[in-house]
């Protein structure tokens, strides 16, 4: 009886990614069809990320091959493998990898030297830190607020990085293009084809429609 | 010799079609809630179509069925459309059911003589959720492993048996890829088989005793051996039919273009991870159609006694017709009293729903308990509210 009550607890259990963040996501604007923005985004993904995370059911796709992301094991960390990520922008919102990018923090106890306040304690070192620069709390201790804070209310940058500010959230604009296109491909395809039958379907029935009304009158 | 008149000297084709057709006459006063029927045969079919490209590449195997609807998804061409055909069509299933039912409810269409068409309707809602939930294993995400979980460990609180089938069903000493093969049997042969010979009994069911109507009358009187105010079911249905059909393919097909995990309650974000024993989801949520009986069962302060709930919640919809004891059938002629419990129905079945879907809290848990307190008392107080309601009497009629 207890593995049951454990399970229906979990079924109930609170959205624990949702509990652990500490901040608001930054909002994210994404254009699926700009295949420019998403072939960047695979570049940034071959240069920054494939070092250590893989791209699993993404391999086969031509755009990702291109830009020489390819098959192989997933590296171990720490006894733990390294998340793949082609599904992951499915399996959290593009908003929740988005803002943990941007949300790394100088933390002097942390393992990595830097903490996120979005996954707090990640294992993920500050990857892009060369090209961001760094940040610093603006408070002792960012407190679970509600509502939560946006970033900069809670973090400062204290040392540039090799780009700006605007250039590093373009960069991340085109990541998460690509990393929302490697996990539904279709989605292209999907909103170039619905126009068609969208708009054959309602003639249909527009004319269906008044066949119908026709019909309808002779009984009156 | 034409080839008809060859056919009919055999098998009376033209009768078939002349009896169910032509000459099945329906009320004329149909209104849009009678679409549904027709709506839920549409989403049947597809059903059919989209599973049976889907089996020629999905793999029932722990390895290989979530890489293999990955492949599905990238590389099977127009893969993308059949599954999203599929996915979506689950849901719009119920949210088509559940208009279906509702219609039945409001207008008094379980009652008299159609008990035996509302039972086989009762049997192929359970029949639908069985297959939803089957299907929902099938892609072995971690919310296709945890909810299967959580239901066998339902079936195992029932006290008499629940042991026994639980083990059955998973065929194994716990949920494996044993389980998620079993789930494949269900799935493609058995509820589908099912669920189809109910849909035929169920239509068979219906052209004996005709179509019910908004206003819960069957006229008296016969002119020409049609009752009146009653139209032939070809032309006038078909083409009606015909026509909302194609507008309810143009909303569908919106959505599997445009929306088709509809926000992570048609596939939920949970499931984007492939299954995984060792590590339970942060967040586990009953799909949206389960989440009224899910939060049913959450409200019952005892585990097995809340299974004991579920179960019943479902039972009292077969009982429906023998709780109801209104003059009339339809809300329209119902009185005060009906009207209100109809709404504390439809509040409490909604309210069910979404709480079913939030993480425990206090009013959660007052609110779950409100809307259970609802959800029954709808049907268990029905043989004292209906009886002691006033009612309107249907014009040209005595009664029921
Ligand atoms: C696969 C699922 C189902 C299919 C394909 C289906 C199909 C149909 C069709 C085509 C009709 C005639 C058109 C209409 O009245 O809308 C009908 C009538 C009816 N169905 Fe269903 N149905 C299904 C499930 C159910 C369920 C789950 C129930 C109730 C629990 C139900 C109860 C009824 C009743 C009572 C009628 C007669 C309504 C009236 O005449 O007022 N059906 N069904």
């Amino acid at each position: 009886m207890s593995v049951v009550s454990l399970l229906l607890a979990l079924l109930w259990a609170s959205d624990i990614l949702a509990a652990g963040r500490l901040v608001q996501y930054e909002p994210l604007d994404v254009e699926i069809t700009d295949m420019a923005a998403v072939k960047r985004g695979a570049d940034f993904f071959a240069t920054h990320c494939h070092v250590c995370h893989t791209m699993k059911y993404a391999v086969d796709d031509p755009i990702t091959k291109a830009a020489g992301i390819v098959d192989r094991d997933p590296l171990v960390l720490d006894g733990h493998e390294i998340p793949d990520l082609s599904l992951k922008a499915l399996e959290y919102s593009p908003e929740h990898i988005y803002t943990y990018l941007q949300a790394y923090y100088v933390d002097e106890d942390s393992p990595t030297g830097y903490n996120n306040l979005v996954m707090v304690n990640t294992k993920m070192p500050n990857v892009l830190q060369a090209l961001q620069g760094e940040h610093r709390l603006l408070v002792e201790e960012v407190e679970k607020n509600t509502p939560l804070p946006r970033l900069y209310e809670v973090i400062y940058k204290t040392k540039p990085g090799q780009v700006t500010s605007e250039e590093f959230y373009d960069n991340l604009d085109d990541l998460m293009h690509y990393l929302i296109y490697a996990a539904d491909p279709s989605e292209v395809d999907r909103l170039s084809i619905a126009p068609w039958v969208l708009s054959y379907l309602a003639i249909l029935f527009i004319l269906l429609f008044v066949i119908y009304l026709r019909m309808k009158k002779s009984y009156e | 010799m034409s080839l008809s008149k060859w056919v009919n000297q055999r098998v009376p084709v033209s009768d078939f079609f002349d009896h169910h057709l032509r000459q099945y006459y329906v009320p004329k006063n149909l209104n849009i809630w009678y679409l549904f029927g027709v709506f839920a045969m549409v989403v049947l079919v597809n059903q059919l179509l989209s599973g049976f490209f889907l089996v020629m590449y999905y793999t029932p195997t722990g390895d290989d069925a979530f890489s293999s609807v990955e492949f599905i998804m990238r590389e099977v061409p127009y893969g993308w459309l059949i599954r999203y055909l599929h996915t979506t069509g689950a849901s719009a299933f119920f949210i088509v059911i559940f208009m279906h039912m509702y219609r039945s409810i409001m207008y008094g269409s379980y009652r008299k003589p159609r008990e035996i068409l509302w039972l086989s309707g009762c049997i192929l809602f359970l029949s639908l959720m069985a297959e939803a939930y089957t299907g929902y294993v099938l892609p072995w995400g971690q919310m296709s492993f945890w909810a299967t979980k959580v239901i066998i460990s339902i079936i195992q609180l029932i006290p008499i048996g629940g042991e026994a089938i639980a083990q059955w069903v998973m065929g194994d000493v716990s949920v494996s890829e044993v389980t998620l093969h079993r789930f494949f049997a269900f799935h493609v042969i058995l509820f589908p088989a099912i669920i189809l010979a109910m849909v035929f009994l169920h239509i068979i069911f219906l052209h004996c005793v005709g179509s019910n109507n908004p206003d819960g009358v069957t006229p008296k009187q016969i002119i020409d051996g049609v009752p009146k105010g009653y139209v032939p079911f070809h032309p006038y249905i078909t083409t009606k039919d015909i026509a909302y059909v194609t507008l309810f393919l143009l909303l569908f097909l919106a959505v599997v273009f445009y929306a088709p995990r509809m926000g992570g309650y048609f596939i939920e974000a949970e499931n984007y991870a492939p299954a995984n024993p060792l590590v339970t989801p942060a967040h586990i949520r009953p799909v949206w159609y389960l989440s009224p009986f899910f939060a049913i069962l959450r409200a019952i302060p005892s585990q097995s006694l809340g299974a004991v709930a579920m179960v019943l919640s479902l039972v009292l919809l077969f009982l429906l017709p023998w709780l109801d004891s209104s003059p009339v059938r339809s809300i329209r002629y119902k009185g005060p009293y009906c009207q209100v419990a109809l709404g504390i129905f439809v509040v409490s079945f909604v309210g069910l729903g979404v709480v079913g879907n939030l993480p425990p809290s206090h009013w959660v848990t007052i609110l779950g308990r409100a809307f259970t307190l609802g959800y029954f008392s709808f049907f268990l107080l029905m043989p004292l509210y209906s009886r002691f309601d006033r009612f309107k009497r249907p014009p040209g009629v005595s009664g029921l």
